[in-house]
């Protein structure tokens, strides 16, 4: 969703061709390892983008070079790229793969609990040294965009921590408790226990 | 190479006796940047002062280069202490009548050198720390960020092999403490130094390429950043 809606931002900046939209968004938002797109999806998100209409396609010749194919935004595109810019964007927090080894570890007993904790926050400690040794080579002077960008993923990753060491400080209390379950529904005719109504 | 081997310091006695440290053995090479991390009382404060000498551990062994730190008197410790390590501490610890360069110099002058001497290799290293243009001034004239590099400098110019860091950014802010953990680095990368840097903050310490965490006094895990 936000990939496409990017590269239609940046075909609407100018308009371009496929490899230098993959470079441009890999470039945006500080390398492939923060966002790993592959070049293929990036030409079936054109194609996409071309078959509603959002954007157009024209083929240019390049001196003494093959043909290349520069697409342009269309204004239905304009259009759909305003909207997207004019609303806030969904928060994913809740949305934590580790939550759910972490209760499925808990339901089961194919791995220690600890040990997943410990793996987890040796994992998020490495990805804070990466990512706060690169900022240590950016310049603020020039480089401030993907700094920000930085620092928000650091701060992440260090209320991640905090969240780890919370949840091992009560790990023993989520594991007495009964794992979330789904509300009992009744299903086909009402069940009445004897005595309910009289109680009622 | 640092070998300490259960180590154990018990302040008091009877009633009122406290373990700050219940038995850790750890092993750091040379050239490693080591963060200990831990909340306050876990012991890591007092593990860095035994370290450096400063206190004496109630049992156990500390091991730098093949010594044993036990088996020296009061007056060989110091010697260790002067030759071989640098402090770093949380509120800086310069002295507040002398300028950067006198404060960087003062190692080296209680270690016999000459001012004049002193005073070029205290340039050397102010200017190494990016603080070529604040020669003369005094720490209050400085801003925390600055003074804590003058403290580097001095930590550094009597050419120790291990830096002791106790909270070195605990008292500045996020931008300073940023800067100084990229100094660090260079102490360490560049200048080819041992770290030892004891932090309660998650940030502080994955500029470290290991950290150790301590509780109750003792070690319950380790973590490899590199």
């Amino acid at each position: 969703m936000s990939v496409r809606l990017a590269l239609l931002g940046l075909i609407s900046k100018k308009p371009r061709h496929g490899y230098d939209l993959y470079n441009s968004f890999i470039a945006l938002v500080g390398g492939e390892e923060n966002w790993a797109v592959k070049k293929p999806q990036i030409y079936t998100t054109l194609n996409r983008l071309l078959k509603n209409g959002l954007i157009s396609e024209e083929s240019v010749e390049k001196e003494g070079g093959p043909e290349k194919t520069i697409y342009r935004i269309t204004s239905s595109g304009e259009k759909l790229l305003k909207d997207w810019l004019s609303s806030a964007t969904p928060s994913e927090h809740q949305k934590d793969e580790f939550y759910l080894k972490l209760m499925i570890t808990l339901a089961t007993s194919y791995v220690d609990p600890y040990d997943l904790l410990y793996k987890q926050r040796s994992r998020l400690f490495k990805e804070l040294h990466r990512i706060n040794v690169d900022k240590l080579k950016k310049d603020k002077n020039k480089e401030l965009a993907l700094l920000l960008l930085m620092e928000q993923a650091s701060m992440r990753i260090e209320a991640d921590l905090r969240w780890l060491d919370m949840v091992e400080a009560r790990l023993d209390d989520i594991s007495s408790q009964p794992m979330p379950m789904p509300e009992a529904k009744h299903r086909g005719r009402p069940i009445i226990l004897v005595g309910e109504e009289e109680e009622k | 190479m640092i070998k300490v081997k259960d180590l154990k310091k018990i302040y008091g006695s009877g009633e009122s006796k406290v373990t700050a440290l219940n038995g850790v053995s750890l092993s750091i090479e040379e050239g490693e940047f080591v963060a200990i991390m831990g909340p306050s009382g876990c012991g890591k404060s007092t593990f860095l002062h035994l370290l450096g000498g400063l206190q004496k551990p109630t049992r156990g062994e500390i091991g730098l280069r093949g010594r044993s730190l036990s088996k020296l008197n009061d007056d060989e410790i110091t010697l260790v202490r002067r030759k071989e390590i640098g402090f770093i501490f949380q509120f800086f610890n310069l002295i507040p009548i002398l300028n950067a360069v006198e404060n960087v110099a003062m190692p080296l002058i209680l270690d016999g050198m000459k001012t004049k001497e002193a005073n070029i290799k205290a340039k050397e290293w102010l200017e190494k720390v990016g603080l070529g243009n604040r020669f003369k001034h005094l720490p209050n004239q400085l801003s925390g960020g600055q003074q804590q590099r003058v403290a580097i400098a001095r930590a550094l110019v009597h050419n120790p092999a291990f830096i002791l860091a106790d909270e070195p950014t605990g008292n500045l802010d996020t931008r300073s403490a940023e800067e100084i953990a990229g100094l660090l680095r260079d102490v360490c990368g560049k200048w080819g130094k041992t770290i030892v840097m004891v932090t309660h903050d998650p940030r502080m310490s994955s500029y470290a390429n290991r950290i150790v965490h301590l509780k109750d006094g003792a070690i319950i895990s380790e973590n490899r950043l590199i």
